[in-house]
């Protein structure tokens, strides 16, 4: 592979969403990523702007994901342009594939890897007790974050995802399988309970001076799991800062 | 006391922060536990930067955005209640408020943005071949201009409506409502919140 093109490619990735539309969701942004490596193959010529328009249709995955069906779409270009396939293959291939990866990538990404990390930074930051505010280090916690986040996952992801989707065309799908993503999805989230679990412990432990705290954070944990299941989060919120608020004002009194 | 300039200054940086959650590179520099430190620190008060990312990050860490479904603005609901907190000399209650409703308003341009871009988007398609790359390379920088200037706009108009509510909130009686130990507790809720979601899901 031409690694100036590559890294081209990698970079353009990094606006997949720029133009994030109803009609044909990430297709700007698709096509814009996809450029250099159809000028590598076709030059400058009718062909090429003939498979920009091809490309310029229906697009949605996973952000970071995605990265692996552009190597995909990468590869079947190439065998497009031999003649080994035809156009119908290219477009199929790429909308077959996008819903599982971006299955894939929710539930891998967005909803383990990112919660994760957030746990493990709040994390830090609420072990120094109730004045976490003001006794963390704020450099630690924020350059901590975005050095774990992008440097272990995001990253790697963009990065490998391009180069093993050229690499193993659609056979990549079969490899990830391999991985027992579902089992990495587990051992992070146990992680994460035992986490919270800690965190919540002794942070409570440095609110003893008010049992009524104590009682009251507790108290707003287990009511929170319960209402988690029927509410979204955001009305749990505002409903417990609400009665939060009001017990404490009649408390006060 | 957040001067003009200090004002100017957050919408100017903040809206880089916005490019991150959609149109560039999603480094999770967008996230409360990022966005609050850092204007925090332009405030002059980083610890209740702190305070603000960590409630509201465990608050927001299982709002995922799925395909068409958009979670309320992480970014814009920290900023305005981070402003909001120190307006109001530590009113945690109406500056989590404020900051909530706000996010969920800058969700709706956002949701107007996308309607917009599906419409923009057509440029292409009429296209002679000559210019097809160059309408491409152009309406990727219109995705980046237009979200970065349409959070300066959202800012710019915020604040001062932020700044006149806040400084009034003692004339109508509403500082009463304010504890300070609800500091304390409110991180409990996104613990509970993190728990369930990676227990359930």
């Amino acid at each position: 592979m031409n690694i100036p093109v590559f890294f081209s490619i990698f970079i353009r990735s990094l606006f997949l969403q720029s133009v994030w539309n109803y009609e044909r969701m990430q297709n700007v942004g698709f096509v814009f990523t996809i450029i250099p490596w159809l000028k590598k193959i076709y030059g400058v010529t009718q062909k090429f702007y003939e498979r920009v328009k091809t490309h310029y249709g229906f697009f949605n995955t996973h952000p970071y994901l995605a990265n692996i069906l552009i190597g995909i779409t990468m590869r079947l270009e190439e065998q497009y342009a031999k003649n080994e396939i035809g156009n119908e293959e290219v477009v199929r291939t790429k909308t077959i594939l996008a819903g599982p990866i971006a299955a894939i990538g929710d539930r891998l990404i967005w909803s383990t890897w990112r919660v994760f990390c957030g746990i493990v930074v709040v994390g830090y930051f609420l072990i120094h007790g109730k004045n976490f505010y003001n006794e963390a280090n704020i450099s630690v916690g924020v350059i901590g974050y975005l050095l774990l986040y992008n440097f272990i996952g995001h990253l790697p992801i963009r990065f490998f995802g391009l180069y093993l989707g050229y690499e193993y065309s659609k056979e990549v799908i079969e490899k990830l399988a391999k991985f027992a993503l579902q089992k990495i999805v587990d051992v992070i989230k146990t992680a994460g309970v035992v986490i919270l679990l800690f965190i919540a412990f002794f942070y409570s432990l440095s609110l003893l001076d008010n049992v009524l705290l104590v009682v009251l954070f507790w108290s707003n944990i287990f009511v929170s799991i319960i209402f988690h299941k029927k509410l979204s989060e955001m009305y749990i919120f505002v409903l417990l800062l609400y009665i939060n608020t009001l017990l404490l004002f009649i408390f006060k009194l | 006391m957040i001067t003009e300039l200090q004002f100017l200054l957050i919408s100017l940086i903040a809206s880089v922060f916005h490019l991150d959650t959609l149109v560039f590179g999603q480094f999770m520099f967008h996230r409360p536990i990022i966005v609050g430190p850092l204007i925090g620190i332009l405030i002059g008060t980083p610890q209740y930067g702190v305070l603000m990312g960590c409630i509201l990050e465990l608050i927001y860490l299982s709002l995922i955005p799925v395909g068409i479904k958009v979670p309320p603005d992480v970014t814009a609901t920290t900023i305005c209640s981070l402003v909001s907190y120190k307006l109001s000399n530590g009113n945690l209650f109406f500056s989590l408020i404020l900051g909530i409703l706000l996010g969920m308003l800058y969700k709706y341009i956002d949701l107007l943005t996308r309607t917009l871009n599906s419409m923009v988007i057509n440029w292409v398609d009429n296209a002679k071949d000559e210019v097809v790359t160059t309408r491409i390379n152009l309406l990727v920088v219109y995705g980046i201009v237009s979200t970065y200037f349409r959070s300066v706009l959202f800012y710019l108009l915020v604040f001062p409506l932020l700044n006149f509510f806040m400084k009034n909130i003692d004339k109508i009686g509403l500082r009463m409502l304010s504890s300070s130990e609800l500091i304390y507790i409110l991180p409990a809720i996104g613990i509970g919140i993190s728990m369930s979601h990676f227990v359930e899901k």
